[in-house]
């Protein structure tokens, strides 16, 4: 019953978008605004099914219909209610249509703020497109309504992977989502304006907030992963370099540098034909990264199975990779700047390096990724790059990113003189050298990427809280404010440039964690009865004991798996630090699958992370114990980030009509 | 002038960025092995990494005393070859019949050393597990 209506709404919704794509095109081409409205009718409309469609498989997976094959698969009688409405975007299927719901609710959005630009008329027919990939995918290939082939009676369904049952399965998959597809808007107006020739800037400020907001989504949304990955998983690591966090990195690569580039565009009407292609590599990367997870074409911890999904993701990544090159490659002329970069050391030229870079570091990480694809796919041969490749060269072009992300401040528009440079230079430049040279002693290696990352974090630190310091003094004694009340005043002034500061300290403190992983240590101990002692240099690990909780001990907290609990008292340099139960659960309902949780005592300079390997019938433990230096920068770091992002966000619509007056 | 200056440095940094991930990889590739590569070619794989696929043989999974060292037999479906995994904690999945891939240096002409074993997530419409029935 709910398999017909599911793929009813979807056909309808594959009818109307078709409708919606065909008269916007008629429309423009023969100028019938009648029907353009129609078309809009149309998009709108197919939404509206979209939005039915999912909140529909939502109720589904609520109420445990095991008719529909999806449910069956990815819930069960026993799932908690939370995770069942997460099975949305669980599995192929759902994550399929979950991409077409967030889609929907931007072109919904995009509908109804009832804007009245000249972009628009060829936006929703991109839009569309890409809509209707989608709708084709999920109606005909990968439909969520596909009934249940024998319905498995007792307790029914075959649960949500035990791995998933986190709170981050809740948010991470929807912000990356959110993040991606949000890219399709500004691309959608990129392709509009190129189409009509209207190559002004004013596109880039109508989609500035939508782009603002998908990069602040979608750069959270890949460290959420990260830190889900380091509570689950198991290996202490929180990056991997697995093909599909490469998937959701080169879009974030490219989108970044286009949020950069974009503002030379605005002040200076320069980088225009960067910025375009700017945005059509982004979006293309992202639907390029869908086809990277979903196709099955890498293995990773992330993959789904192999499926025929691959071929056609395959052509609409081809079609839209030919239709931008036709675009760019006819309309190349309309994106003259009006002036040309003057001097090296200026804001343009720092700009036009940092897109330089950015590509780079795609090239690298698309090459790392996609290498052995191709390999494959010509010579048979399978082979694999790890983790090694990737920090080789990522690291030295990412501290030269962030070295330049540091002194940007410093640069002046069309040029900056070398005497004023140099004096601006010379405090942070002496305190960050200092500073390494005592880091460099204590370390006992003076040149290293260690205390390379020491220098540029100090020399980027001082610098923005230098442009922090200059801002309040002088409104503080212009306007006779306090020091507090004139920070307030300065935020709000120019919410861009002071967010932008915030964004780039949140960086420099992730960088304080990722300095930090090159002091991690792991060892593997074993203690062979209670109360037996081990220890890692400074840290002492005594075994208290072990015992088995499961339903009949903890009928709540036990519900669905059976635990192996231990105890574990932690001391560093001989205090007391904490107690610790790694544990391992059972999941008797899910064919015993195992698996250990993660235990963590953390502070501000280190994690101590401890997994539970084995536990025996005669109580000989064994642990797997890593201490993490400084990891919980990186976590810190991206919060500070958000919030500076937030505050980009909130920028002054005003300035934005006055700009656009200007144009 | 400047404009010109620029194109080329850019052109060359782009070049230098191709050559760079070029050797970087191949000096870091892992390549897929067989267990009939490894027997019968287990000189040129000395030192080298690689990684290996196939299924945990039955009845072979043994531990050290101590648990944090795991031994089992690999069998990719033409031969069979041991290996050697320390670490205290081994992957969830980790049973006889389980599909693994193993990551690791050979030791002997019938040996491996593991740095990483992983196993295949396995889902009731997988076809991997029908091939893991079949066998």
């Amino acid at each position: 019953m709910s398999s017909i209506l599911g793929f009813t709404l979807l056909f309808l919704s594959l009818l109307l978008c078709s409708y919606s794509i065909l008269a916007s095109f008629y429309a423009n081409i023969n100028g019938y605004k009648n029907l353009e409205k129609s078309s809009v009718n149309a998009l709108f409309a197919s939404c509206i099914t979209i939005f039915i469609s999912s909140f529909l498989l939502i109720f589904e997976l609520i109420n445990s219909n095991f008719e529909l094959e999806y449910v069956s698969k990815y819930s069960s009688s026993f799932t908690p209610l939370i995770y069942k409405i997460s099975a949305f975007w669980a599995g192929m299927e759902g994550s399929m249509l979950f991409w077409l719901f967030i889609l929907s609710i931007y072109i919904f959005v995009l509908i109804l703020s009832n804007k009245n630009d000249d972009y628009l008329p060829w936006v929703w027919p991109v839009l569309g497109i890409i809509q209707l990939f989608f709708i084709v995918l999920t109606t005909f290939f990968e439909n969520p309504f596909r009934p249940a082939l024998f319905i498995d009676e007792i307790g029914g369904g075959s649960g949500l992977n035990p791995l998933l049952q986190h709170p981050a399965m809740l948010i991470h998959p929807p912000m990356l989502y959110l993040g991606y597809i949000g890219f399709s808007v500004p691309f959608a107006y990129a392709v509009s304006a190129m189409i009509q020739k209207k190559t002004t800037s004013e596109w880039l400020l109508i989609t500035k907030r939508w782009t603002l907001f998908s990069w602040l989504l979608l750069s959270v949304a890949i460290v959420l992963g990260g830190r889900w990955a380091y509570l689950e998983l198991g290996w202490g690591g929180y990056w991997a370099w697995d093909p599909v966090e490469n998937a959701s990195f080169m879009p974030w690569l490219t989108g970044t540098a286009y949020l950069h580039s974009v503002l030379i565009e605005e002040k200076k009407n320069m980088l225009k034909f960067w910025n375009v292609l700017l945005i059509m590599l982004t979006f293309l990367l992202t639907i390029f990264g869908t086809y990277l997870t979903r196709s099955g074409i890498v293995s990773s911890v992330h993959a789904f199975a192999a499926t025929d999904l691959g071929i056609w993701f395959f052509y609409f990544v081809i079609f839209i990779l030919s239709s931008c090159v036709i675009i760019l490659t006819i309309r190349k002329g309309q994106l003259k700047p009006s002036s040309r970069i003057k001097n090296i050391f200026s804001k343009e030229s720092g700009f036009l390096f940092n897109n330089l870079i950015f590509i780079s570091l795609l090239i690298v990480v698309l090459w790392g990724t996609m290498f052995p694809i191709i390999n494959e796919a010509f010579s048979g041969d399978k082979i694999t790059v790890g983790a090694a490749y990737f920090n080789k060269i990522v690291v030295p072009i990412g501290l030269c990113l962030l070295l330049l992300m540091g002194v940007a401040p410093l640069l002046a528009w069309k040029k900056t003189s070398i005497k004023q440079l140099l004096k601006n230079l010379r405090s942070p430049l002496i305190i960050s050298l200092l500073t390494t040279f005592i880091f460099g002693f204590y370390l006992d290696n003076f040149i290293s990427y260690t205390t390379i990352s020491i220098f540029i974090i100090f020399l980027t630190l001082i610098i923005i809280l230098r442009e922090f310091l200059k801002g309040v003094r002088i409104i503080s004694k212009k306007e006779n404010l306090s020091f507090l009340k004139a920070l307030y005043s300065l935020l709000n002034r120019n919410r861009p440039r002071y967010g932008g500061y915030i964004v780039h300290v949140g960086i420099i403190v992730m960088l304080i964690g990722f300095t930090g992983h090159a002091f991690n240590r792991e060892v593997d101990l074993s203690f062979s009865m209670e109360n037996s002692t081990q220890s890692i240099e400074e840290y002492q690990f005594i075994y208290k004991g072990h015992w088995i909780e499961s339903i009949d001990t903890h009928p709540i907290e036990r519900k669905n798996h059976v635990a192996l609990v231990t105890e574990l008292d932690i001391f560093e340099d001989n205090e007391f630090v904490g107690t610790l139960f790694p544990e391992k659960r059972i999941y008797i309902h899910q064919d015993n699958q195992q698996h250990a949780e993660v235990m963590l005592i953390s502070s501000l300079l280190r994690d101590i992370y401890i997994i539970l390997g084995s536990l025996d019938e005669s109580g000989q433990a064994t642990m797997k114990i890593r201490i993490n230096p400084m990891v919980n920068f990186v976590w810190i770091g991206i919060s500070i980030l958000f919030l500076g992002g937030l505050l980009c966000l909130d920028f002054d619509s005003s300035v934005l009509r006055m700009v656009r007056r200007n144009d | 002038m400047l404009r010109t200056k620029l194109i080329i440095t850019f052109a060359a940094v782009i070049s230098l960025v191709f050559l760079w991930s070029y050797t970087e990889f191949n000096q870091n590739e892992v390549p897929f092995l067989t267990v009939s590569d490894l027997q019968f070619n287990h000189n040129k794989f000395e030192y080298k990494k690689f990684r290996i696929g196939g299924q945990v043989e039955e009845n072979s999974i043994t531990f050290s005393k101590d648990g944090l060292t795991v031994f089992f037999s690999l069998f990719d479906g033409e031969g069979s070859i041991n290996v050697e995994y320390k670490s205290a904690a081994l992957p969830s999945l980790f049973e006889e019949n389980a599909n693994v891939l193993v990551e690791g240096k050979i030791k002997h002409k019938n040996q491996i050393i593991a740095s990483n074993l992983m196993t295949k997530c396995a889902s009731r419409y997988d076809e991997e597990n029908i091939y893991k029935k079949e066998l």
